[in-house]
C-alpha cells in the first residue's frame, strides 16, 4: 500500500474529486493490481481537501471513516491556517486506519 | 522460399495489416471497454442502493414524526430498481435517460431525507445519519467517477466506429451502433457537495 500527500495550487477548473481521481491515476499510486493507493490531496487556494481512496482499501479506510477524519483531524486544522498539522494529524490517522489490528496492540 | 510463396506471404501479411485497420479488432474491443464500464456504472449504483436497508432502520427508529420520510426514498428506490439496462439498451438514448432519471430521483430523495432529519435532537441519531451520508457521499462520488469512465469509453467507441477505416468495418462486418453516453437529467444533478475548508 501507498500513502501520498499532494498539493496544488490550482484544481485547474476541475472537481477536487476528478481532479484527485485523475492524479492519483496518472501517478499510479498503490500497486494497479491492488489498487491499494491512499492519497491526501490539499488545493489551499480553492479551500478544499480530499481523501482518495483506491478501490482495494475501500473495505480498510471506509467513506465515513475517511469522512470522519478530514472533518475531525484535517479541516480545523486548515481553518486556522495550520496545514503542516493537519496534514500531518490526517496522515497520523489514515496510517491508523490501515494498521493491522495486532500491530496496533503490539505497539 | 522462393519468389511465388514470399509473394503469397506478402499478400496475406498486406491482407491481414488491412483488415485490422478496418476496425475488425478495435470496434469490438472498444464495445467491450464500454460494456465493461457500464458494469462498473451499474455497480456503482448497486453499492449505493445496498446502504438504504440500514439508512430505512435509522430512520424508522427514529421518532414518529420521521417515520414516514423514508417513503419517498423506498418509492424512488422501487422505480431505479425496475429500471435495468440490457447490453441493446446501451445504444438506446431514450432508456439511458429513463435510468438516470430514476437514479437522480432516488438521488434527490435521498438529499431530501437527510435535510430533513438533519434538526434530530438526539446526538446517537445524528452520528449514525452523519455516517450514513458520508456512506452516501462516497457511493455517490464513485458513481460519477464509474459515469466518467464509461462516458469516455463511450466516446471513444463512437468516435471508432465514425472515423476511417475503423467505420468499413464497423458497417459492414459489425453492424456497430453508437452507444449512449450517460447524461445527468438537469445540469449540476451530479455535482458532489464540496467541503470547503
Amino acid at each position: 500500500m501507498q500513502l501520498v500527500v499532494a498539493t496544488t495550487p490550482s484544481l485547474e477548473g476541475k472537481e477536487i474529486l476528478v481532479y484527485s481521481v485523475d492524479l492519483a491515476r496518472a501517478w499510479g499510486i498503490g500497486d494497479a493490481e491492488r489498487n491499494d493507493g491512499l492519497m491526501l490531496l490539499v488545493a489551499p487556494n480553492e479551500r478544499q481537501a480530499r481523501i482518495e481512496v483506491g478501490y482495494g482499501l475501500e473495505s480498510t479506510v471506509k467513506d465515513d471513516e475517511a469522512d470522519a477524519i478530514l472533518k475531525q483531524a484535517v479541516l480545523p486544522e486548515f481553518r486556522n491556517g495550520n496545514y503542516e498539522s493537519g496534514i500531518l494529524k490526517g496522515v497520523d490517522r489514515l496510517i491508523m486506519e490501515v494498521t493491522p489490528a495486532e500491530l496496533k496492540e503490539a505497539a | 522460399m522462393n519468389f511465388a510463396s514470399m509473394r503469397r506471404f506478402a499478400v496475406v501479411a498486406l491482407a491481414s495489416l488491412g483488415l485490422a485497420a478496418c476496425g475488425i479488432n478495435s470496434v469490438p474491443t472498444a464495445e467491450e471497454e464500454a460494456k465493461a464500464k457500464w458494469g462498473d456504472v451499474e455497480a456503482a449504483f448497486q453499492s449505493r442502493a445496498n446502504l438504504l436497508p440500514n439508512i430505512e432502520a435509522l430512520v424508522k427508529g427514529a421518532k414518529e414524526g420521521e417515520t414516514d420520510i423514508f417513503v419517498g426514498v423506498a418509492e424512488a428506490r422501487a422505480k431505479a430498481g425496475s429500471i435495468q439496462l440490457s447490453d441493446a439498451d446501451l445504444n438506446d438514448p431514450e432508456k439511458m435517460a429513463q435510468y438516470a432519471e430514476a437514479q437522480n430521483a432516488l438521488g434527490s430523495g435521498l438529499s431530501r431525507l437527510f435535510a430533513t432529519v438533519e434538526s434530530n435532537p438526539n446526538p446517537q441519531f445524528t452520528r449514525n445519519i452523519e455516517t450514513a451520508q458520508a456512506q452516501v457521499e462516497g457511493a455517490e462520488n464513485r458513481i460519477r467517477i464509474a459515469i466518467k469512465d464509461y462516458n469516455e469509453a463511450v466516446r471513444k467507441y463512437n468516435t471508432t466506429i465514425r472515423t476511417f477505416p475503423d467505420t468499413i468495418g464497423a458497417n459492414l462486418i459489425h453492424g456497430a451502433k453508437p452507444m449512449a453516453p450517460y447524461e445527468a437529467a438537469s445540469p449540476g444533478a451530479e455535482v458532489a457537495p464540496v467541503m470547503d475548508i
